[in-house]
């Protein structure tokens, strides 16, 4: 099975079970879950069923296309399902199935693993989800999202779209992946971790970073004050992103990190905040 | 053989079917699910009935063999007005009746039914009637809800579930419930607000992929008794009981061990991987041999805190614990053996990266490190620790300067690539790099163990200079988190200052060789912050004696002897060396056995109550003052137990001394038979008192001996 055979399996399966098919956030974002089809849908009463492939830039693991595991961008399959069915487990299992993972023939366990984004004001109980010692999959119940308790409870289910195709495929070398017939994840994706590595360690502009970092907050601020919720967020997902870039340049100072840390969650709190009284949750 | 539920006794049996349970709260979940329903049980008058904890990742299960069917009947007594207003029997007022009319008995009934009670309060007029007791059907759901109500979990979490209408927070979502009584199903429910309750049936489920024979994976069953539960799980490749679980993975681990001819390199908690699975499997994996060169530290960091594998020493395999009976096509061998390989690779890369660079020339990037937001970073510290294991070192039997250089570089490993990937590799990662480099081995050795013992029962350092190290580590973090607000209270403890604090104390008290009291080691630290905290200070520095003096007792008081530690720090705690406060507690606590002790004790406290407080300004003891026999004995006797104690003391010969102390029973018990101290005549009785003076100043040389007083408590656990 391609990687590109793979995303088209499991969002075919969950959009048959009802999920509604969303494309990637059009923005850099460091994991699905910030993607607003996670963020504001787990707020609120109204039930809602998603799924989505979003790329997942974390700077500080580009590895300019040499390591075998590691990426700037990696993919993820994300679903959302709230309330969470009661036969989440069973659903995820059979998903597996589809993607040809005969669990009866491998150790597949539930592991105790918890999440917590600090900027996101966002954290769940859960479980990585283990396929012959290899992390696949993260499986969260979301307590809490922009630091407002949840009710109905939502599941998250992050699929590690290269960890489960290079077990399906076989490989150990994440660049030697088949992505559609005959055509290499190497050939397609290489030179984006090259030149995105190359950007991140070494060509990015710190200064330039750190201002758009604050123009971001500022200017996040400003929208969500305005009642611009969704435009409001893009800016904390753009200082979110922002920081990792800091970050992974080793800018971001020990009396710096707290702050920033705190001035997105502010936003994220805000936009949380903003977006229920909109009465659209 | 499940019992009649319509009378006498019958088995219960509970099962909570779970989503998976995180291992390492599953010991304390079964324990505690077992002694809630027994309380509960007990509590409602079916017991007693001694309740058995069973269970897996993914039940909780708890079982009494016999549980009475219905509760005992039992008569209550209603209290109504004081007998005075009330009158008596042919008597009764018109409060008696009213009290009588409002639980249903009429005037012609109130002789039969009232009565004049006595109670701790005065007389009352009472009804008294039989109360029958409820059939245990009706009471069970109420036991069950309140047992699991009961149960504690490091992270509770919201699953959307009510029960009798009140929001049910637990550890994971409950996915079925068995509760059965003589093998009839106890009506139970948890309500969810979206979807279908959870309701309690005698349907269980066994291994979500694998069954035997007939049996289908993942289907439901019927059971009637733990009996039945515990075979029809077997046959399902459940394993219920814990301690048989991992019974069965040791033995599986074992077997691998032979088949690899190699043995298991570290103890690995056994129990909490049997844990982790429901059926106890295991696969044995290996990796290629040149990653043999990798130092075995990093390789076990690998396979034991990422993968929870078990390493052997010496061959480059290891046994991986499974959820699987059997390993059909070998894919569980060869996934573990691939992430295994995986982050070999990394460590490697990483390890080769990190070499590139003398740990010493890290120390500047310490500087982006932070330690504490108000402390500064790691370069502060680095150089803090230099400076107070340079002053340590003496007192500790270590080179001044090895133990200056390797507290300077101790943490320059936090910024290598090593450490960021495996943090339990703190530490050691340094030692490595620093022995690679050829640094001596006082030095390396003193880097790589400087974490030891991170606790009161850990490993500690295996030099003098890696014990001066560590004690300015954790001294330095108590100081200075301590002038800088930080506290430890109630569960919270995320700065670590208790660890902190009790590796101090474990270094003090058994590193061979340590001459150093807990005060001298604070003042040190502190004093390695300079004038940081300003005004407030000397307030911290209380404020940290004071956190210091509370860990010391707790630690001192392990083993049950808590009025021990207490008498012999009495107001010195920190100003006496611990492994000698140890011995000391040691002798005390072995002396307790004869009465002797604990009449000086009670002579202690008699003694104190009679002195004025200090300043007493007593004279010097006149003997020619003395007018009962019994007050030159205890004088004469006091003057040569002084002579014993102070030399058996000097020596640390405790139990000679405290033997000796002992013996001056006889003296102080006849001074107190016979003579009366607060005499009118002034100067007798200042006489009198100074010679008490003078035996609670022998008293004090021992202890605090008024600890002592009552009965020595039984030998508790812990």
């Amino acid at each position: 099975m391609s990687f590109q055979d793979l995303i088209a399996t499991l969002t075919g399966l969950w959009a048959r079970r009802g999920a509604v098919v969303v494309q990637p956030y059009d923005m850099e974002l460091g994991a699905g879950t910030m993607h607003p089809e996670t963020f504001f849908r787990v707020l609120g009463k109204e039930p809602w069923k998603v799924a989505y492939v979003q790329p997942s830039r974390r700077p500080a693991d580009g590895r300019y296309g040499e390591n075998p595991n590691r990426l700037y961008k990696h993919h993820q399959l994300q679903l959302i399902l709230k309330p969470a069915p009661e036969d989440i487990q069973d659903l995820y299992l059979e998903s597996l199935a589809a993607c040809g993972v005969r669990a009866a023939e491998h150790d597949v366990r539930f592991e105790e693993d918890n999440w917590a984004s600090p900027m996101l004001g966002a954290w769940g109980v859960g479980w990585q989800v283990l396929l012959d010692g290899l992390e696949i999959s993260q499986f969260t119940y979301f307590q809490q999202a922009g630091g407002v308790d949840l009710s109905p409870v939502s599941v998250e289910i992050t699929y590690g779209l290269e960890r489960l195709a290079m077990y399906i495929q076989d490989v150990g070398n994440v660049y030697d992946l088949e992505w559609a017939s005959g055509v290499s994840y190497g050939a397609v994706r290489r030179p984006d971790e090259v030149q995105s590595s190359r950007y991140a360690f070494e060509a990015a502009d710190v200064s330039g970073l750190s201002r758009g970092f604050d123009e971001a907050v500022a200017e996040g601020e400003r929208l969500l004050n305005d009642g611009l919720v969704i435009p409001g967020y893009e800016q904390c997902l753009r200082a979110s992103h922002l920081f990792n870039l800091l970050d992974a340049r080793g800018a971001v100072s020990v009396s710096d990190r707290a702050g920033r840390i705190l001035a997105v969650r502010r936003l994220a709190t805000l936009a949380a905040a903003r977006h229920l009284e909109s009465g659209a949750a | 053989m499940n019992g009649e539920p319509g009378n006498g006794t019958a088995e219960l049996l509970v099962e909570i079917g779970c989503e998976e349970i995180p291992a390492g709260w599953l010991p304390d979940l079964v324990g505690g699910f077992a002694s809630h329903l027994q309380d509960a049980l007990e509590r409602e008058r079916l017991g007693p009935s001694r309740v058995r904890g069973l269970g897996g990742p993914r039940r909780l299960v708890a079982r009494a063999a016999s549980v009475a069917a219905r509760q005992p009947d039992r008569e209550e007594t209603i209290t109504g007005p004081p007998a005075r207003i009330g009158g008596g029997p042919g008597a009764w007022t018109r409060a008696a009746a009213g009290f009588a009319r409002k639980h249903g008995i009429g005037p012609e009934g109130l002789d039969a039914a009232l009565s004049v009670v006595t109670t701790p309060k005065g007389e009352y007029v009472a009804i008294r009637r039989a109360r029958p007791g409820r059939p245990a059907s009706e009471v069970l759901p109420g036991i069950l809800e309140s047992a699991l109500r009961a149960l504690h979990f490091p992270k509770a979490m919201e699953w959307d579930a009510r029960i009798s209408g009140v929001v049910f927070p637990f550890g994971r979502p409950i996915r079925w419930i068995v509760f059965l009584f003589g093998g009839e199903v106890v009506p139970f429910r948890i309500d969810r607000l979206h979807g279908a309750p959870v309701t309690a049936s005698d349907r269980s489920f066994g291994h979500r992929f694998r069954a035997r024979g007939d049996a289908a994976p993942g289907a439901a069953f019927r059971v009637r008794s733990l009996a039945e539960l515990e075979s029809e799980l077997e046959r399902r490749f459940v394993c219920l009981d814990p301690e048989e679980r991992a019974r069965r993975l040791e033995a599986a681990i074992a077997r691998r061990e032979a088949e690899a001819g190699a043995s298991r390199a570290t103890s690995l908690p056994v129990t909490e991987l049997a844990d982790l699975v429901e059926w106890p499997g295991t696969v044995l994996g290996r990796y290629p041999e040149s990653f043999l060169a990798l130092p075995e530290e990093i390789r076990h960091a690998v396979l034991v805190h990422h993968q929870k594998y078990v390493p052997l020493a010496g061959a480059p395999a290891f046994v991986a614990a499974t959820n699987l009976p059997d390993d059909p096509i070998g894919a569980v061998r060869r996934g573990s053996e691939r992430v295994v390989l995986a982050r070999l690779e990394d460590a490697q890369f990483f390890l080769d990266e990190d070499r590139r660079l003398p740990l010493a020339a890290r120390r500047d990037r310490l500087a982006g490190v932070s330690f504490h937001r108000r402390l500064g970073a790691f370069d502060a510290k680095a150089d803090r620790l230099e400076q107070l294991a340079k002053r340590i070192a003496p007192a500790v039997g270590a080179d001044p300067a090895a133990a200056a250089e390797a507290a300077g570089l101790a943490k320059c490993d936090l910024v290598t690539g090593l450490v960021g990937e495996f943090a339990s590799l703190q530490g050691v990662t340094g030692g490595l790099l620093l022995r690679d480099e050829g640094a001596p081995e006082s030095v390396w050795r003193a880097v790589y163990d400087h974490y030891r013992p991170g606790g009161l029962d850990g490993d500690l350092p295996r030099t003098p200079e890696g014990v001066a190290v560590s004690l300015a580590d954790s001294a330095d973090s108590l100081a200075g988190l301590t002038l800088a607000g930080e506290s430890a209270s109630g569960g919270g403890d995320p700065f670590g200052l208790r660890r902190a604090a009790f590796s101090v104390i474990r270094l003090l008290a058994d590193a061979p060789g340590v001459r150093l009291t807990p005060h001298r080691v604070l003042d040190l630290a502190l004093e390695g912050y300079g004038e940081f905290g300003g005004p407030e200070r000397s307030e911290a520095g209380n404020r940290l004696r004071a956190f210091f003096r509370d860990r010391l007792l707790h630690a001192l008081s392990r083993g049950g002897r808590p009025q021990e530690a207490r008498a012999v720090l009495a107001g010195r705690v920190l100003s006496l060396r611990v492994d000698d406060a140890h011995r000391r507690i040691e002798a005390l606590a072995a002396a307790r056995d004869g009465d002797d002790l604990a009449a000086l004790a009670a002579a202690a406290t008699r003694v104190r109550r009679i002195l004025p407080p200090p300043p007493r300004d007593l004279p010097a003891v006149a003997p020619d003052r003395f007018s009962e026999p019994a007050e030159a004995a205890l004088h004469a006797a006091l003057g040569a137990t002084r002579r014993q104690v102070e030399a058996a003391f000097a020596a640390s010969e405790y139990p000679e001394g405290i033997a000796a102390l002992a013996r001056l029973r006889p003296a102080v018990d006849r001074f107190f038979d016979d003579v009366l101290v607060m005499v009118e005549d002034e100067r007798v009785r200042r006489n009198r008192l100074a010679l008490l003076a003078g035996l609670d100043g022998l008293f004090a040389e021992v202890g605090d001996l008024r600890e002592l007083a009552g009965r020595a408590p039984g030998a508790r656990p812990g």
